[in-house]
């Protein structure tokens, strides 16, 4: 069980997550949906460790989750200038000893022996996964991994996110599209205004749409009408 | 055009006295007439090479107005130094001939990608040594250029180690860009044997380069024993302030063109020998600095 305590972040004044107390089942795939601004990249950042939370708790099973337990797909990917896709991917010691370069290029297609500054936002993405999927750790999470992905690589990434799942490791997903988190999640958390709200499991997707956009959706019928 | 003069660092003190030298020279050359075309030419072809070279014109055409003309007043200021006296001298009718060109070069919109130089770099430089790979790979021709420079003249006395410094100057530039919090974290080491491993992989380098020259320049000059046994010792101090200065204000993905001005002033001060204490102090004081900052990213 990865259990969360009265997890708090605050930016200034405003506090991003409030008081966020939830327990998260250990080796299934967790997807976290909310609208803009709701805290998905700061809960990210504070699981993968990349932020320090005002105050909280973090444990998995019964030891803090440390800093070497996630593995962190970021939305935006950075890469350091002047170095290929090849000696990106060297930096990173393999740790997953299932890890295969060659089947994975296959289906990602890149030109690892061309410099990162070249490659397209789905290329790097692509590449940035690969450098993630290299090690080996109980705690995987992706945000908005499907972002500026093809089609065929999106789905290449559900088989990946699948088979991650079979391997007992908890993933974390976010999207901004619903559908590729309805496939492939076991349980998918709506998080609003810096809190989880609502766990659905998959008999209870059908409402997610209605939970998520149902405020949205009532205010803007009308005011859109009045204003087109 | 401020955040690119930051980026200069150490170089503009050599830039402004050579740009005010070059206006001198062109101003010459026109006054003497014959080879006024060839300089021109000379311009229409820097101005070329900067239009294929510029990584920014996809997004000039797409979103800036009237992007060619845009292009055009750059290339007309850029140039303006170095051609406007031949106004002055009979040479005068190759300034519309240089303008008339101009106009033209942003009508090639051709779009370069980026090649990788020296593709087998990785296997000498470790990719886990980010900044000395990436760094190399950038500065190569510099590199490549004082390296030579300073093993053709081992034998003369202080020359070598001069191009070394410079060398050194070159390689703090490669602590500017901060890498990823993946990198960075990769190894699991704690901030203090981070920067340690960091020093060590700079002394490493350091000493496998600059070593033969500095036993060819002693052989040749017994009398500088003395100054090259101090020397790597000064050339590494410098590399370790750049190494806690990046990581005392490191943040992820960030980069701190910033430092530039404290790096050449730290350069230009262990040029000086009486100046020498000064990196090595400043190198402990943010040694601690940077351990600090890194706990924030390295400690669980």
């Amino acid at each position: 069980m990865i259990s969360i305590q009265n997890l708090t972040v605050a930016y200034g004044d405003h506090n991003v997550l409030n008081n966020i107390s939830i327990g998260f089942q250990k080796g299934i795939i967790h997807g976290i949906v909310g609208l803009n601004g709701a805290g998905k990249t700061t809960f990210f950042n504070v699981l993968a460790k990349s932020l320090r939370p005002a105050n909280g708790l973090l444990k998995l099973d019964d030891h803090l989750l440390a800093i070497n337990d996630t593995a962190y797909l970021e939305t935006v990917n950075y890469f350091y200038s002047n170095i290929t896709g090849c000696e990106y991917l060297k930096i990173f010691k393999q740790t997953n000893p299932d890890f295969n370069l060659d089947v994975l290029q296959d289906y990602f297609k890149l030109p690892l022996n061309d410099l990162v500054e070249n490659y397209s936002t789905g290329m790097k993405k692509k590449l940035a996964l690969l450098s993630v999927l290299k090690q080996d750790k109980p705690v995987f999470i992706l945000d908005e991994p499907f972002n500026g992905l093809d089609l065929e690589a999106n789905k290449v990434l559900e088989i990946i996110i699948t088979t991650l799942k079979q391997k007992a490791r908890t993933v974390f997903i976010s999207s901004h599209i619903l559908e590729p988190l309805l496939t492939t999640c076991d349980q998918i958390h709506l998080l609003e205004n810096g809190v989880f709200v609502k766990t659905f499991e998959k008999g209870d997707y059908g409402k997610i749409d209605d939970a998520l956009f149902g405020k949205l959706k009532s205010q803007a019928k009308q005011a859109i009408s009045n204003a087109l | 055009m401020q955040r690119e003069l930051n980026g200069l660092g150490l170089y503009l003190l050599l830039i402004i006295p050579l740009t005010g030298f070059l206006i001198f020279v062109c101003f010459k050359i026109f006054e003497r007439g014959e080879s006024a075309p060839a300089l021109m030419a000379a311009l229409v072809c820097l101005c070329s090479l900067l239009q294929y070279y510029r990584t920014d014109k996809l997004f000039v055409y797409k979103h800036i107005d009237f992007p060619h003309l845009q292009m055009f007043a750059e290339y007309a200021a850029f140039t303006f130094p170095f051609s406007i006296s031949c106004l002055i001298t009979k040479s005068w009718y190759w300034y519309p001939v240089l303008l008339a060109f101009l106009i033209c070069i942003p009508l090639f919109t051709f779009n370069k990608q980026q090649r990788v130089i020296l593709k087998n770099l990785s296997a000498i430089i470790s990719p886990s040594n980010v900044e000395w790979l990436s760094g190399t790979r950038k500065h190569f021709i510099p590199i490549t250029v004082l390296y030579t420079l300073a093993l053709a003249f081992c034998w003369f006395n202080v020359l070598p180690l001069f191009f070394l410094w410079f060398l050194t100057v070159l390689a703090t530039s490669f602590f500017i860009e901060c890498e990823s919090l993946p990198i960075i974290r990769e190894g699991g080491r704690s901030p203090a044997n981070l920067l340690l491993h960091k020093a060590k992989v700079a002394s490493i380098y350091i000493l496998v380069l600059y070593s033969p020259i500095l036993v060819v320049n002693t052989i040749c000059n017994m009398e500088f024993l003395v100054v090259n046994l101090l020397f790597i010792p000064a050339q590494l101090s410098i590399l370790y302030f750049a190494i806690c200065l990046k990581y005392s204000g490191y943040k992820p993905n960030a980069y701190q063109s910033g430092n530039n001005i404290p790096l050449a002033i730290v350069s230009m001060g262990s040029a000086l020998p009486y100046l020498l204490p000064i990196p090595i102090i400043l190198s402990f004081f943010y040694f601690y600095k940077a351990e600090n900052n890194l706990k924030k990213y390295l400690n669980d």
